[in-house]
């Protein structure tokens, strides 16, 4: 299948949504937190969408969400979600699959 | 058996706090519920979905300029769908990202600074942002710090559009890039909305109407400048309307009333066109033809004026060639006699035409027409009396008289022999309201003469033309000492007005 196919292919390379509610304390540190994760651990090997559910909410059909922030990890596979402002940076990256030792 | 029992009952349990946990979920997710209620270290919370904040962020979302927080190195934190449409770019594509992707890579030191400054006050700068599209986008940044909460500073960021502004700054600049044109024109200029409403007029054309144009209707501001009825101020009101539908009009003769002087016009006008192309006035404009149509007039007047001379000029050739013809014996006879009239006319013509063909003075014209008989005794002929100035009418008939009369004087008279003089002597009287020339040519010193048996043309010519003419009168008397010549007419016309009170004694000839 190609979605298999494409996993293969780029096996390390991430596809992230945040779900976030304005411009609400939590989702902002949940911006600053995943931004400053990303950076250190993923630069140029990463796309970060961050959705407003308030401005798009017709992006979070099929998402399941029950809350915001929501961080979910599209690929690589499996599918992930970490609720909250990501402010544990252990959680997040145990969350993500990525190794301990990298931080 | 009752570890398995109670294993069993464990997984039951669990299994009902799945499908209640399972059930509230979906409850929630599918919007069966007001709020949420979550515990905090302060008791519990209620989260009303739709929260108080509401009416605000539908407030941002509707206003008119970009608004976005940012993290303290520039990310965006939120932005408004107008600040997404700003850019050019999806809103998730906006958040989440550095700001500065949409700035000039000149600009964005500066934009650096201005974030840092932001973090403790309130700031404005310029900026254009770069869409996407990599189109330009002249705004005015404001920033300013916006605590969030205690551990996080947030910078919030209202972008304004300036280009509505800058527009209007252009067509300000323009408006008075215009008015200074029009204040510099020295033709009369008008402008028109597309209503036919002068908005616009220059001082020239200020000055012509005497003011108040602006605000009226076209058609009655030019009704002001009284444009001539020749024209059909209808007719022209008829023509503007088919301007403002984007006809041009050119060099339409109007004639506008200047304080009962009428100056003439050159009227043009034309469509003046907006950025779509539409009709948003007219300009209406005036050149100043006056002197050329004074100048045309004046040609005019001239034209039929030459043409009289030469129909009379003609006539009078023609009469002179006919009567010489008649009295001349001989061909030979007829073509001296002919050609020395032809001369003295022509040399009328120029003394005549020397003054515009207005005047000619009386001493000029008897040394002209003589001086040719003298050979080399200018001194045999003293002329003296007044400058007097003649009409052409009295040029001319004095011309061929003195030209007879030295004709004769020549041939039978006092200029036969080298001992003759001729003396000319002129006065001007006032007779009741009118001046009279009076002049006497009396020949000495040649032989005696007498009265020709039979009148020749050249005798007839000098005793009836000044009566004819001149309405004056002349007297030939043949003595032995010579003949003698008087005759006088009224100094009436023009020229006589030009008679020198102050009498200069005329020149000898040379």
């Amino acid at each position: 299948m190609t979605s298999q196919d494409h996993t293969a292919a780029r096996h390390d390379h991430f596809v992230l949504r945040l779900y976030v509610t304005g411009a609400s304390a939590r989702s902002t540190r949940a911006i600053v937190n995943l931004r400053q994760l990303c950076e250190a651990h993923l630069s140029d090997r990463y796309e970060l969408e961050v959705i407003d559910l308030y401005q798009r909410p017709e992006l979070a059909a099929g998402e399941q969400l029950v809350a915001a922030p929501t961080l979910i990890k599209r690929l690589p596979l499996p599918l992930r979600r970490l609720v909250g402002d990501l402010s544990n940076q252990q959680r997040v990256m145990a969350g993500l699959d990525l190794p301990a030792q990298a931080t | 058996m009752n570890r398995s029992v109670a294993a069993d009952e464990t997984i039951e349990s669990v299994r009902a706090r799945l499908a209640e946990a399972e059930e509230t979920l979906h409850a929630i997710r599918s919007g069966a519920v007001d709020a949420v209620v979550i515990d905090g270290p302060d008791g519990p919370h209620v989260y009303t979905l739709k929260g108080a904040d509401e009416p605000y962020r539908i407030l941002v979302e509707r206003m008119k300029e970009g608004a976005v927080t940012l993290s303290e190195d520039g990310i965006v934190l939120f932005a408004n769908g107008r600040f997404a449409d700003m850019v050019g770019a999806p809103l998730e594509q906006v958040i989440g990202g550095p700001l500065d992707r949409f700035l000039p890579a000149g600009e964005r030191p500066r934009f650096a600074a201005l974030l840092q400054s932001a973090r403790s006050a309130s700031l404005r700068q310029e900026f254009a942002l770069q869409r996407v599209d990599g189109a330009e986008l002249a705004c005015l940044f404001s920033v300013g710090p916006l605590q969030v909460n205690e551990d996080v500073l947030v910078i919030s960021m209202v972008a304004s559009d300036l280009t509505e502004q800058k527009r209007t700054e252009q067509a300000v600049a323009s408006e008075r890039f215009l008015r200074s044109i029009l204040e510099q024109a020295a033709e009369p200029i008008i402008i028109c909305d597309a209503a036919g409403i002068v908005t616009h007029a220059s001082q020239a054309a200020l000055a012509l109407s005497g003011g108040e144009v602006a605000g009226r209707p076209l058609a009655q501001a030019l009704g002001l400048l009284s444009v001539d009825e020749q024209a059909g101020k209808r007719g022209l009101a008829d023509q503007l309307r088919r301007v403002l539908n984007g006809h041009v009009l050119s060099g339409v003769e109007v004639r506008v009333a200047d304080e009962g002087r009428g100056r003439h016009y050159l009227l043009s006008a034309g469509p003046l066109y907006d950025a779509r192309e539409q009709v948003m006035g007219c300009m209406v404009m005036l050149t100043d033809i006056t002197a050329r149509k004074r100048a045309e007039e004046h040609q005019q007047v001239l034209l039929a004026e030459l043409s009289h001379r030469v129909k009379n000029t003609l006539a009078g050739v023609r009469s002179i060639a006919r009567q010489t013809l008649r009295h001349a014996p001989s061909v030979e006879a007829f073509k001296g006699a002919f050609e020395g009239r032809l001369q003295a006319l022509a040399g009328a013509h120029g003394l005549l035409t020397q003054s515009g063909w207005s005047e000619a003075e009386l001493g000029s014209l008897i040394r002209q027409t003589v001086l040719p008989y003298l050979e080399a005794r200018a001194e045999s002929v003293s002329l003296s009396g007044p400058a007097t100035h003649l009409t052409p009418r009295q040029v001319v008939t004095m011309t061929l008289v003195m030209h007879e009369l030295a004709v004769n004087a020549s041939k039978y008279g006092a200029l036969s022999q080298e001992s003759g003089r001729v003396t000319i002597e002129w006065t001007v009287d006032r007779q009741g309201p009118e001046r009279v020339l009076r002049l006497r040519w009396t020949e000495r010193g040649g032989p005696p003469v007498r009265a020709p048996e039979r009148t020749g043309f050249g005798t007839a010519l000098i005793e009836r033309s000044i009566a004819h003419e001149l309405d004056g009168h002349t007297k030939l008397e043949y003595g032995p000492q010579g003949l003698e010549c008087d005759l006088h007419f009224p100094l009436r016309g023009a020229a006589a007005d030009l008679l020198r009170e102050a009498e200069t004694p005329a020149d000898q000839p040379r």
